[in-house]
Protein backbone atom coordinates (compact mmCIF):
# COMPACT_ATOMS: atom_id res chain seq x y z
CA UNK A 1 0.00 0.00 0.00
CA UNK A 2 1.39 3.19 -0.77
CA UNK A 3 -0.18 6.09 0.81
CA UNK A 4 -0.28 9.85 -0.27
CA UNK A 5 -1.41 12.84 1.59
CA UNK A 6 -2.96 16.09 -0.01
CA UNK A 7 -4.75 18.77 0.69
CA UNK A 8 -8.50 19.57 -0.22
CA UNK A 9 -8.59 23.63 0.01
CA UNK A 10 -7.08 25.43 3.41
CA UNK A 11 -9.79 23.47 5.46
CA UNK A 12 -9.59 19.42 4.66
CA UNK A 13 -6.99 17.14 4.31
CA UNK A 14 -7.09 13.64 2.37
CA UNK A 15 -4.92 10.68 2.92
CA UNK A 16 -5.19 8.00 0.43
CA UNK A 17 -4.10 4.64 0.28
CA UNK A 18 -5.30 4.81 -3.83
CA UNK A 19 -6.86 1.32 -5.48
CA UNK A 20 -7.19 -1.43 -6.17
CA UNK A 21 -10.17 -1.26 -3.89
CA UNK A 22 -9.52 -4.25 -1.44
CA UNK A 23 -10.85 -5.54 2.24
CA UNK A 24 -7.15 -4.72 3.48
CA UNK A 25 -6.94 -1.08 2.88
CA UNK A 26 -10.56 -0.29 3.65
CA UNK A 27 -10.38 -1.96 6.88
CA UNK A 28 -7.04 0.00 7.47
CA UNK A 29 -8.64 3.20 6.59
CA UNK A 30 -11.43 2.66 9.55
CA UNK A 31 -9.29 1.59 11.81
CA UNK A 32 -7.30 4.97 11.29
CA UNK A 33 -10.21 6.75 11.69
CA UNK A 34 -11.43 4.60 14.81
CA UNK A 35 -7.80 5.86 15.98
CA UNK A 36 -8.01 9.35 14.96
CA UNK A 37 -11.50 9.85 16.92
CA UNK A 38 -10.39 7.54 20.07
CA UNK A 39 -8.56 11.06 20.63
CA UNK A 40 -9.88 14.09 18.45
CA UNK A 41 -7.79 16.80 17.98
CA UNK A 42 -9.20 20.40 18.96
CA UNK A 43 -10.96 21.83 15.65
CA UNK A 44 -11.23 18.32 14.02
CA UNK A 45 -14.57 18.32 12.78
CA UNK A 46 -15.23 15.21 10.75
CA UNK A 47 -13.59 11.97 9.46
CA UNK A 48 -14.94 11.19 6.16
CA UNK A 49 -13.97 7.66 4.60
CA UNK A 50 -13.91 6.40 1.18
CA UNK A 51 -13.43 2.57 0.09
CA UNK A 52 -8.95 3.67 0.60
CA UNK A 53 -9.16 7.05 1.72
CA UNK A 54 -10.22 9.36 4.59
CA UNK A 55 -10.65 13.16 4.59
CA UNK A 56 -9.96 15.30 7.77
CA UNK A 57 -12.29 18.36 7.77
CA UNK A 58 -11.41 20.52 10.28
CA UNK A 59 -12.34 24.20 11.48
CA UNK A 60 -9.76 26.48 10.49
CA UNK A 61 -9.71 28.83 12.75
CA UNK A 62 -9.44 26.45 16.21
CA UNK A 63 -6.83 24.52 14.39
CA UNK A 64 -4.90 27.46 13.40
CA UNK A 65 -5.18 29.08 17.00
CA UNK A 66 -3.47 25.59 18.47
CA UNK A 67 0.10 25.52 16.29
CA UNK A 68 2.88 26.97 17.16
CA UNK A 69 3.72 27.72 13.67
CA UNK A 70 0.17 28.24 11.58
CA UNK A 71 2.19 28.36 8.14
CA UNK A 72 3.35 24.68 8.57
CA UNK A 73 -0.16 23.49 9.26
CA UNK A 74 0.10 21.40 5.89
CA UNK A 75 2.94 19.60 7.00
CA UNK A 76 1.40 19.33 10.75
CA UNK A 77 -1.35 17.53 9.38
CA UNK A 78 0.70 15.07 7.10
CA UNK A 79 3.17 14.49 9.85
CA UNK A 80 0.08 13.98 12.12
CA UNK A 81 -2.38 11.61 9.68
CA UNK A 82 1.80 9.57 8.86
CA UNK A 83 1.93 9.00 12.50
CA UNK A 84 -1.78 7.14 13.21
CA UNK A 85 -0.93 5.37 10.03
CA UNK A 86 2.14 4.10 11.64
CA UNK A 87 0.66 3.48 14.71
CA UNK A 88 -2.62 1.41 13.04
CA UNK A 89 -1.90 -2.09 12.95
CA UNK A 90 -2.96 -3.26 9.22
CA UNK A 91 -3.89 -6.18 9.99
CA UNK A 92 -6.85 -5.21 12.22
CA UNK A 93 -10.35 -6.02 11.63
CA UNK A 94 -12.78 -3.70 12.46
CA UNK A 95 -15.52 -5.28 14.57
CA UNK A 96 -17.43 -7.25 12.42
CA UNK A 97 -21.65 -6.98 12.99
CA UNK A 98 -23.72 -8.61 9.85
CA UNK A 99 -27.11 -7.47 9.23
CA UNK A 100 -29.24 -10.22 7.47
CA UNK A 101 -31.45 -8.08 4.65
CA UNK A 102 -34.85 -9.39 3.11
CA UNK A 103 -35.13 -8.94 -0.41
CA UNK A 104 -38.04 -9.45 -2.40
CA UNK A 105 -36.57 -10.27 -6.05
CA UNK A 106 -40.07 -10.62 -7.56
CA UNK A 107 -39.98 -8.83 -11.26
CA UNK A 108 -42.34 -6.17 -10.33
CA UNK A 109 -39.53 -5.14 -7.69
CA UNK A 110 -36.96 -5.50 -10.04
CA UNK A 111 -36.95 -3.27 -12.82
CA UNK A 112 -33.59 -3.98 -14.37
CA UNK A 113 -33.50 -7.57 -14.09
CA UNK A 114 -34.42 -8.95 -17.63
CA UNK A 115 -32.04 -6.70 -19.31
CA UNK A 116 -29.18 -7.32 -16.70
CA UNK A 117 -30.07 -11.06 -17.85
CA UNK A 118 -29.45 -10.05 -21.20
CA UNK A 119 -26.02 -8.29 -20.52
CA UNK A 120 -24.29 -10.77 -18.14
CA UNK A 121 -26.06 -13.86 -19.99
CA UNK A 122 -26.96 -15.16 -17.07
CA UNK A 123 -30.72 -15.98 -16.07
CA UNK A 124 -32.61 -13.96 -13.25
CA UNK A 125 -32.36 -16.99 -11.14
CA UNK A 126 -28.94 -17.37 -11.53
CA UNK A 127 -28.49 -13.48 -11.05
CA UNK A 128 -30.63 -13.79 -7.71
CA UNK A 129 -29.19 -17.02 -6.16
CA UNK A 130 -25.74 -15.50 -6.82
CA UNK A 131 -26.32 -12.14 -4.99
CA UNK A 132 -28.11 -13.24 -2.04
CA UNK A 133 -25.12 -16.12 -1.57
CA UNK A 134 -22.44 -13.86 -0.77
CA UNK A 135 -21.81 -11.48 2.80
CA UNK A 136 -20.81 -8.65 1.13
CA UNK A 137 -18.53 -5.85 3.55
CA UNK A 138 -19.37 -2.47 3.68
CA UNK A 139 -16.98 -0.60 2.28
CA UNK A 140 -18.45 2.94 2.86
CA UNK A 141 -21.50 4.76 3.42
CA UNK A 142 -22.47 7.78 1.26
CA UNK A 143 -24.32 9.56 -2.14
CA UNK A 144 -27.55 9.47 0.02
CA UNK A 145 -27.30 9.21 4.14
CA UNK A 146 -27.17 5.72 5.06
CA UNK A 147 -26.73 4.50 1.49
CA UNK A 148 -24.40 1.49 2.02
CA UNK A 149 -21.37 0.38 -0.71
CA UNK A 150 -21.17 -3.35 -0.24
CA UNK A 151 -18.77 -5.29 -1.99
CA UNK A 152 -17.91 -7.37 -3.84
CA UNK A 153 -19.63 -8.83 -5.80
CA UNK A 154 -18.51 -12.24 -8.12
CA UNK A 155 -17.03 -11.55 -11.04
CA UNK A 156 -20.18 -13.44 -13.04
CA UNK A 157 -22.48 -10.36 -11.60
CA UNK A 158 -19.64 -7.14 -12.72
CA UNK A 159 -22.36 -4.91 -14.88
CA UNK A 160 -22.31 -1.58 -16.13
CA UNK A 161 -24.35 1.54 -14.78
CA UNK A 162 -27.10 2.51 -16.49
CA UNK A 163 -26.74 4.84 -19.26
CA UNK A 164 -29.49 6.85 -18.34
CA UNK A 165 -30.50 7.45 -14.39
CA UNK A 166 -33.62 6.54 -13.58
CA UNK A 167 -36.32 7.15 -10.53
CA UNK A 168 -35.66 4.32 -8.11
CA UNK A 169 -38.33 4.04 -5.19
CA UNK A 170 -36.77 3.49 -1.52
CA UNK A 171 -35.44 0.24 -0.62
CA UNK A 172 -34.53 -0.41 -3.61
CA UNK A 173 -31.31 -2.92 -4.64
CA UNK A 174 -29.07 -2.59 -6.72
CA UNK A 175 -25.58 -3.16 -8.40
CA UNK A 176 -23.24 -1.74 -10.82
CA UNK A 177 -19.39 -2.85 -11.28
CA UNK A 178 -18.33 -4.49 -8.59
CA UNK A 179 -21.00 -3.31 -5.82
CA UNK A 180 -23.66 -4.26 -4.54
CA UNK A 181 -26.01 -1.52 -2.59
CA UNK A 182 -29.41 0.05 -1.36
CA UNK A 183 -31.08 3.18 -1.93
CA UNK A 184 -32.53 4.27 1.61
CA UNK A 185 -34.55 6.93 0.24
CA UNK A 186 -36.10 7.53 -3.41
CA UNK A 187 -33.62 9.09 -5.65
CA UNK A 188 -32.48 9.16 -9.00
CA UNK A 189 -30.24 6.49 -9.70
CA UNK A 190 -27.67 4.73 -11.97
CA UNK A 191 -27.24 1.21 -10.29
CA UNK A 192 -29.56 -1.84 -12.02
CA UNK A 193 -32.32 -2.63 -9.81
CA UNK A 194 -32.38 -5.96 -8.98
CA UNK A 195 -34.89 -5.80 -5.77
CA UNK A 196 -36.66 -4.39 -3.07
CA UNK A 197 -36.47 -4.29 0.71
CA UNK A 198 -39.16 -3.58 2.79
CA UNK A 199 -36.79 -2.63 5.54
CA UNK A 200 -37.03 0.82 7.00
CA UNK A 201 -33.06 2.14 6.51
CA UNK A 202 -33.04 5.50 7.77
CA UNK A 203 -34.85 6.57 10.50
CA UNK A 204 -34.56 10.16 12.04
CA UNK A 205 -36.97 9.71 14.62
CA UNK A 206 -34.34 6.76 16.25
CA UNK A 207 -30.81 7.22 17.55
CA UNK A 208 -28.76 5.78 15.76
CA UNK A 209 -30.72 7.07 12.95
CA UNK A 210 -29.13 4.03 10.55
CA UNK A 211 -28.45 0.61 11.87
CA UNK A 212 -25.18 0.06 10.10
CA UNK A 213 -21.70 1.58 9.57
CA UNK A 214 -18.84 1.05 7.30
CA UNK A 215 -16.87 -2.44 8.35
CA UNK A 216 -20.13 -3.85 9.44
CA UNK A 217 -21.41 -6.66 7.14
CA UNK A 218 -24.38 -7.37 4.96
CA UNK A 219 -26.15 -10.54 3.60
CA UNK A 220 -29.48 -11.00 1.59
CA UNK A 221 -31.72 -13.51 2.16
CA UNK A 222 -34.94 -13.57 -0.50
CA UNK A 223 -38.44 -13.33 0.57
CA UNK A 224 -41.41 -13.71 -1.06
CA UNK A 225 -44.21 -10.72 -2.44
CA UNK A 226 -46.36 -11.76 0.20
CA UNK A 227 -43.83 -11.67 3.03
CA UNK A 228 -43.13 -8.52 1.72
CA UNK A 229 -46.40 -6.47 2.20
CA UNK A 230 -46.74 -8.16 5.32
CA UNK A 231 -43.30 -6.97 6.85
CA UNK A 232 -42.72 -4.92 9.71
CA UNK A 233 -39.98 -3.11 10.73
CA UNK A 234 -39.28 -4.03 14.70
CA UNK B 1 -45.39 33.26 19.99
CA UNK B 2 -44.28 32.80 16.83
CA UNK B 3 -43.21 33.94 13.31
CA UNK B 4 -46.08 33.27 11.12
CA UNK B 5 -45.74 32.32 7.38
CA UNK B 6 -48.43 35.07 5.98
CA UNK B 7 -47.31 33.61 2.64
CA UNK B 8 -44.30 30.78 2.41
CA UNK B 9 -41.59 31.81 -0.21
CA UNK B 10 -40.01 29.48 -3.13
CA UNK B 11 -37.20 27.97 -0.48
CA UNK B 12 -37.20 29.02 2.47
CA UNK B 13 -35.62 26.95 5.28
CA UNK B 14 -33.74 27.12 8.80
CA UNK B 15 -29.92 26.51 8.56
CA UNK B 16 -26.91 26.91 10.99
CA UNK B 17 -23.68 26.28 10.61
CA UNK B 18 -24.32 22.75 9.51
CA UNK B 19 -24.30 19.21 10.84
CA UNK B 20 -21.07 18.07 11.01
CA UNK B 21 -19.72 14.70 11.93
CA UNK B 22 -22.00 12.34 10.92
CA UNK B 23 -20.59 11.37 7.63
CA UNK B 24 -20.28 7.64 8.84
CA UNK B 25 -24.00 7.54 8.31
CA UNK B 26 -24.04 9.38 4.99
CA UNK B 27 -25.84 12.33 6.92
CA UNK B 28 -24.87 15.13 4.59
CA UNK B 29 -23.95 18.54 6.44
CA UNK B 30 -25.89 20.76 4.72
CA UNK B 31 -26.59 24.61 6.43
CA UNK B 32 -25.78 27.86 4.77
CA UNK B 33 -25.35 28.86 2.03
CA UNK B 34 -23.18 32.18 3.06
CA UNK B 35 -21.42 31.66 6.31
CA UNK B 36 -20.72 35.38 6.11
CA UNK B 37 -24.23 36.95 6.00
CA UNK B 38 -25.39 34.51 8.31
CA UNK B 39 -22.75 35.04 10.55
CA UNK B 40 -23.48 38.89 10.50
CA UNK B 41 -26.87 38.71 10.45
CA UNK B 42 -26.44 37.27 14.23
CA UNK B 43 -23.80 39.67 15.07
CA UNK B 44 -26.18 42.54 14.82
CA UNK B 45 -28.90 40.82 17.41
CA UNK B 46 -26.10 39.86 19.99
CA UNK B 47 -26.21 35.91 19.01
CA UNK B 48 -23.14 33.70 18.32
CA UNK B 49 -22.31 33.08 14.47
CA UNK B 50 -24.22 29.36 15.05
CA UNK B 51 -27.39 30.34 16.01
CA UNK B 52 -30.09 28.96 13.85
CA UNK B 53 -31.23 31.26 10.52
CA UNK B 54 -33.93 31.76 8.06
CA UNK B 55 -32.65 31.27 4.55
CA UNK B 56 -34.61 32.71 1.97
CA UNK B 57 -34.41 33.05 -1.62
CA UNK B 58 -36.69 34.79 -3.91
CA UNK B 59 -39.81 34.92 -4.11
CA UNK B 60 -39.37 34.86 -1.13
CA UNK B 61 -42.00 34.44 2.42
CA UNK B 62 -43.99 37.46 3.91
CA UNK B 63 -43.81 36.74 8.08
CA UNK B 64 -45.47 37.97 10.49
CA UNK B 65 -44.01 38.97 13.81
CA UNK B 66 -46.64 37.40 16.68
CA UNK B 67 -44.49 39.70 19.45
CA UNK B 68 -41.74 41.96 19.62
CA UNK B 69 -38.56 40.94 18.05
CA UNK B 70 -34.92 42.21 17.21
CA UNK B 71 -33.66 40.71 13.96
CA UNK B 72 -31.63 41.83 11.14
CA UNK B 73 -31.60 40.45 7.06
CA UNK B 74 -28.19 40.22 5.59
CA UNK B 75 -27.16 38.44 2.26
CA UNK B 76 -29.17 39.21 -1.05
CA UNK B 77 -31.25 42.50 -1.20
CA UNK B 78 -34.58 41.52 -1.91
CA UNK B 79 -36.06 44.65 -1.36
CA UNK B 80 -37.34 44.27 2.65
CA UNK B 81 -40.17 46.15 3.78
CA UNK B 82 -41.96 46.51 7.09
CA UNK B 83 -45.73 47.19 6.85
CA UNK B 84 -45.05 48.59 3.30
CA UNK B 85 -41.88 50.56 4.77
CA UNK B 86 -38.55 49.92 2.99
CA UNK B 87 -35.40 48.77 5.74
CA UNK B 88 -32.45 47.83 4.77
CA UNK B 89 -30.13 44.75 5.15
CA UNK B 90 -26.80 44.73 6.95
CA UNK B 91 -28.60 46.73 10.31
CA UNK B 92 -30.50 45.67 13.94
CA UNK B 93 -34.42 46.21 13.12
CA UNK B 94 -36.46 46.48 16.63
CA UNK B 95 -39.54 45.70 15.19
CA UNK B 96 -43.37 45.75 17.08
CA UNK B 97 -45.67 42.48 17.87
CA UNK B 98 -47.79 42.42 14.55
CA UNK B 99 -44.96 43.96 11.86
CA UNK B 100 -45.30 42.58 8.43
CA UNK B 101 -41.72 41.94 6.44
CA UNK B 102 -42.04 41.43 2.79
CA UNK B 103 -39.70 41.45 0.06
CA UNK B 104 -40.56 43.16 -3.28
CA UNK B 105 -37.90 42.46 -5.88
CA UNK B 106 -34.23 40.90 -6.50
CA UNK B 107 -31.96 43.49 -6.37
CA UNK B 108 -28.47 41.29 -5.75
CA UNK B 109 -27.56 38.07 -4.40
CA UNK B 110 -29.20 34.74 -4.50
CA UNK B 111 -29.79 33.98 -0.67
CA UNK B 112 -30.91 36.40 2.60
CA UNK B 113 -30.88 35.66 6.23
CA UNK B 114 -33.26 36.55 8.88
CA UNK B 115 -31.82 35.98 12.30
CA UNK B 116 -33.77 36.59 15.51
CA UNK B 117 -32.46 37.70 18.76
CA UNK B 118 -32.48 34.51 20.75
CA UNK B 119 -32.85 32.11 17.56
CA UNK B 120 -36.24 29.79 17.08
CA UNK B 121 -37.59 27.77 20.14
CA UNK B 122 -37.44 24.91 17.97
CA UNK B 123 -35.53 20.94 18.73
CA UNK B 124 -32.29 20.25 17.09
CA UNK B 125 -31.62 17.04 15.62
CA UNK B 126 -28.27 15.45 16.10
CA UNK B 127 -26.61 18.61 17.50
CA UNK B 128 -27.75 20.92 14.23
CA UNK B 129 -30.72 23.31 13.22
CA UNK B 130 -30.20 22.44 9.57
CA UNK B 131 -32.88 21.44 7.66
CA UNK B 132 -32.14 18.39 5.78
CA UNK B 133 -34.53 17.46 2.81
CA UNK B 134 -33.63 13.84 1.82
CA UNK B 135 -34.02 12.82 5.12
CA UNK B 136 -36.82 14.92 5.99
CA UNK B 137 -35.78 15.78 9.38
CA UNK B 138 -33.79 18.66 11.32
CA UNK B 139 -34.51 22.94 11.25
CA UNK B 140 -38.95 23.57 10.56
CA UNK B 141 -39.95 19.70 10.92
CA UNK B 142 -37.22 18.29 8.08
CA UNK B 143 -38.89 20.98 5.78
CA UNK B 144 -39.08 24.45 4.10
CA UNK B 145 -42.02 26.70 5.50
CA UNK B 146 -45.30 26.13 4.42
CA UNK B 147 -47.94 29.10 4.14
CA UNK B 148 -49.76 28.98 7.97
CA UNK B 149 -46.41 27.76 9.48
CA UNK B 150 -45.81 29.14 13.03
CA UNK B 151 -42.30 28.83 13.99
CA UNK B 152 -41.85 29.48 18.28
CA UNK B 153 -39.13 32.18 19.07
CA UNK B 154 -38.96 33.60 22.72
CA UNK B 155 -37.60 37.24 21.95
CA UNK B 156 -36.75 37.99 25.52
CA UNK B 157 -34.35 41.15 27.29
CA UNK B 158 -35.25 43.20 24.19
CA UNK B 159 -35.23 47.04 24.84
CA UNK B 160 -38.70 47.65 24.71
CA UNK B 161 -38.36 50.89 25.88
CA UNK B 162 -37.10 52.19 22.86
CA UNK B 163 -39.43 50.13 20.72
CA UNK B 164 -42.52 51.59 22.15
CA UNK B 165 -41.09 55.22 22.19
CA UNK B 166 -41.24 55.22 18.24
CA UNK B 167 -44.21 55.51 16.63
CA UNK B 168 -44.02 53.55 13.69
CA UNK B 169 -43.78 49.65 13.74
CA UNK B 170 -40.10 49.51 14.07
CA UNK B 171 -36.79 51.04 14.73
CA UNK B 172 -33.96 51.18 12.46
CA UNK B 173 -30.56 50.62 15.27
CA UNK B 174 -28.26 53.37 13.69
CA UNK B 175 -25.01 51.38 12.71
CA UNK B 176 -24.63 49.21 9.59
CA UNK B 177 -22.26 46.55 8.19
CA UNK B 178 -19.92 47.32 5.49
CA UNK B 179 -20.24 44.05 3.04
CA UNK B 180 -19.48 45.09 -0.78
CA UNK B 181 -15.76 44.25 -0.48
CA UNK B 182 -17.08 40.38 0.14
CA UNK B 183 -18.72 39.88 -3.05
CA UNK B 184 -16.90 42.16 -5.64
CA UNK B 185 -18.16 40.48 -8.60
CA UNK B 186 -15.15 41.39 -10.70
CA UNK B 187 -12.80 39.22 -8.65
CA UNK B 188 -11.48 36.34 -10.09
CA UNK B 189 -12.12 33.22 -7.89
CA UNK B 190 -9.52 31.52 -6.45
CA UNK B 191 -9.13 28.05 -5.96
CA UNK B 192 -6.44 25.68 -4.95
CA UNK B 193 -5.56 22.55 -7.12
CA UNK B 194 -7.27 18.76 -6.14
CA UNK B 195 -5.52 15.54 -6.67
CA UNK B 196 -6.90 15.17 -10.13
CA UNK B 197 -5.79 18.71 -11.32
CA UNK B 198 -2.68 17.48 -13.46
CA UNK B 199 -4.92 15.07 -15.08
CA UNK B 200 -6.50 17.25 -17.27
CA UNK B 201 -4.65 18.58 -20.64
CA UNK B 202 -2.65 21.51 -20.50
CA UNK B 203 -4.93 23.04 -22.88
CA UNK B 204 -7.96 21.90 -20.25
CA UNK B 205 -5.77 23.91 -17.85
CA UNK B 206 -5.51 26.86 -19.78
CA UNK B 207 -9.42 26.76 -20.75
CA UNK B 208 -10.17 26.87 -16.79
CA UNK B 209 -8.48 30.06 -15.41
CA UNK B 210 -8.87 31.78 -18.72
CA UNK B 211 -12.53 31.22 -19.68
CA UNK B 212 -15.69 32.08 -18.76
CA UNK B 213 -18.22 29.77 -16.83
CA UNK B 214 -21.92 30.13 -16.46
CA UNK B 215 -23.80 29.23 -13.36
CA UNK B 216 -26.20 26.87 -15.03
CA UNK B 217 -30.55 27.24 -14.79
CA UNK B 218 -30.16 23.55 -13.12
CA UNK B 219 -28.17 24.85 -10.21
CA UNK B 220 -28.94 24.40 -6.88
CA UNK B 221 -28.43 24.37 -2.67
CA UNK B 222 -26.61 21.10 -4.02
CA UNK B 223 -24.75 22.36 -6.32
CA UNK B 224 -23.37 24.98 -9.25
CA UNK B 225 -23.41 23.37 -12.94
CA UNK B 226 -21.43 25.38 -15.13
CA UNK B 227 -21.68 25.95 -18.47
CA UNK B 228 -18.47 26.43 -20.33
CA UNK B 229 -15.45 25.07 -22.44
CA UNK B 230 -15.28 21.23 -22.26
CA UNK B 231 -12.59 20.02 -19.52
CA UNK B 232 -10.83 16.97 -20.62
CA UNK B 233 -8.54 14.66 -18.19
CA UNK B 234 -5.43 12.97 -20.78
CA UNK B 235 -4.85 10.08 -18.73
CA UNK B 236 -8.57 8.47 -17.63
CA UNK B 237 -7.70 7.09 -13.93
CA UNK B 238 -10.36 5.21 -12.77
CA UNK B 239 -11.69 6.95 -9.52
CA UNK B 240 -12.37 5.90 -6.42
CA UNK B 241 -15.35 7.44 -4.26
CA UNK B 242 -14.11 9.59 -1.19
CA UNK B 243 -15.13 12.58 1.03
CA UNK B 244 -15.95 15.79 -0.71
CA UNK B 245 -16.15 19.12 0.51
CA UNK B 246 -18.37 22.63 0.10
CA UNK B 247 -16.58 24.04 -2.62
CA UNK B 248 -15.07 21.11 -4.16
CA UNK B 249 -15.26 21.50 -8.25
CA UNK B 250 -15.81 18.11 -10.02
CA UNK B 251 -15.11 17.54 -13.47
CA UNK B 252 -18.57 15.56 -14.85
CA UNK B 253 -18.25 12.66 -17.35
CA UNK B 254 -19.55 15.08 -20.19
CA UNK B 255 -16.41 17.80 -19.29
CA UNK B 256 -18.88 19.80 -18.05
CA UNK B 257 -17.71 21.49 -14.21
CA UNK B 258 -19.91 20.99 -10.82
CA UNK B 259 -18.95 22.83 -7.96
CA UNK B 260 -20.22 21.09 -4.59
CA UNK B 261 -22.37 23.65 -2.23
CA UNK B 262 -23.84 23.25 0.90
CA UNK B 263 -26.44 20.37 0.37
CA UNK B 264 -23.25 18.46 -1.03
CA UNK B 265 -23.20 14.86 -0.41
CA UNK B 266 -20.25 13.24 1.79
CA UNK B 267 -18.89 11.15 -0.48
CA UNK B 268 -17.73 11.95 -4.56
CA UNK B 269 -16.19 9.85 -7.31
CA UNK B 270 -15.76 12.64 -9.89
CA UNK B 271 -12.43 13.91 -10.36
CA UNK B 272 -11.47 17.15 -8.10
CA UNK B 273 -9.76 19.17 -10.24
CA UNK B 274 -9.74 21.81 -7.37
CA UNK B 275 -11.27 23.52 -4.26
CA UNK B 276 -12.52 27.14 -4.43
CA UNK B 277 -10.78 29.24 -1.53
CA UNK B 278 -12.81 29.12 1.24
CA UNK B 279 -13.46 32.87 1.28
CA UNK B 280 -14.58 32.89 -1.35
CA UNK B 281 -17.47 30.70 -0.75
CA UNK B 282 -19.90 33.67 0.26
CA UNK B 283 -19.48 35.50 -2.82
CA UNK B 284 -20.24 32.33 -4.92
CA UNK B 285 -23.28 31.79 -2.68
CA UNK B 286 -24.86 34.99 -3.39
CA UNK B 287 -23.85 34.71 -7.44
CA UNK B 288 -27.36 33.20 -8.67
CA UNK B 289 -28.18 31.47 -11.97
CA UNK B 290 -26.53 33.18 -15.30
CA UNK B 291 -23.80 35.04 -13.27
CA UNK B 292 -20.72 34.69 -14.74
CA UNK B 293 -17.57 33.50 -12.91
CA UNK B 294 -13.81 33.29 -13.99
CA UNK B 295 -11.36 31.07 -11.93
CA UNK B 296 -7.83 31.76 -10.26
CA UNK B 297 -5.33 29.51 -9.67
CA UNK B 298 -3.58 30.17 -6.50
CA UNK B 299 -1.50 28.12 -3.98
CA UNK B 300 -2.27 26.67 -0.35
CA UNK B 301 0.25 29.39 1.37
CA UNK B 302 -2.12 32.32 -0.09
CA UNK B 303 -5.43 30.20 0.11
CA UNK B 304 -4.39 30.19 4.14
CA UNK B 305 -3.05 33.61 3.83
CA UNK B 306 -6.42 34.76 2.83
CA UNK B 307 -8.48 32.97 5.96
CA UNK B 308 -6.23 34.57 8.60
CA UNK B 309 -6.99 38.22 6.87
CA UNK B 310 -10.95 37.17 7.01
CA UNK B 311 -10.52 35.36 10.29
CA UNK B 312 -9.28 39.13 12.04
CA UNK B 313 -11.65 40.41 10.31
CA UNK B 314 -14.43 39.02 10.97
CA UNK B 315 -13.60 39.36 14.78
CA UNK B 316 -13.15 43.01 14.79
CA UNK B 317 -16.65 43.07 13.27
CA UNK B 318 -18.54 40.76 15.74
CA UNK B 319 -16.94 42.89 18.56
CA UNK B 320 -17.48 45.83 16.72
CA UNK B 321 -21.47 44.50 16.61
CA UNK B 322 -21.86 43.31 20.12
CA UNK B 323 -20.53 46.93 21.54
CA UNK B 324 -22.88 48.84 19.69
CA UNK B 325 -25.58 46.82 20.58
CA UNK B 326 -24.41 46.97 24.31
CA UNK B 327 -24.00 50.73 24.13
CA UNK B 328 -27.78 50.86 22.77
CA UNK B 329 -29.22 48.22 25.40
CA UNK B 330 -27.42 50.48 28.59
CA UNK B 331 -28.58 53.91 26.93
CA UNK B 332 -31.93 52.34 27.25
CA UNK B 333 -31.57 51.33 30.29
CA UNK B 334 -31.12 47.51 29.71
CA UNK B 335 -28.20 45.24 29.92
CA UNK B 336 -27.33 42.79 26.99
Amino acid sequence: MNPFVYPCGESAITFDLGGPIDAQRNSTILSMRKNILADPFPGLVDVVTGYSSLTLIYDWPILHAQLSDPAKSYQHLERYLTDIYNATNKHDTVQEILHRIPVCYDPLMAQDLVTLSDQLKLDAAEIIKLHHEAVYNIYMIGFLPGFPYLGLLPDKLFSERKRTPAKVPAGAVAIAGRQTGIYPFSSPGGWNIIGRTPVTLFDPSKYPPVKWQAGDQVKFFPISHDEFNQYQDP
Amino acid sequence: MSIRIVKAGVLDTVQDAGRHGYSHWGINPGGVMDSFAASVANWLVGNQESTAVLEMHFPAPMLRFEKDALIALCGADLSPAINDVPVSNWQPLLIKKDAVLSFRKPVWGARCYLSLKGGFSIDPWLNSYSTNLVVQAGGWRGDKLQTEDAIPFEGKNLPVNALHASSTNFMRLPWKVKYEHIYDIDERIPFTSGPEWDQLSEQSRILMVKSAFEIGSSSDRMGYQLDGPELFREKNVQMISSGVTFGTMQLLPGGKMIILMADHQTTGGYPRLGFIAGTYLPRLAQSGIRSVLYFQLINLIEANQMMADRLRENQLLKKNCFENLNSFYAMHGYQL
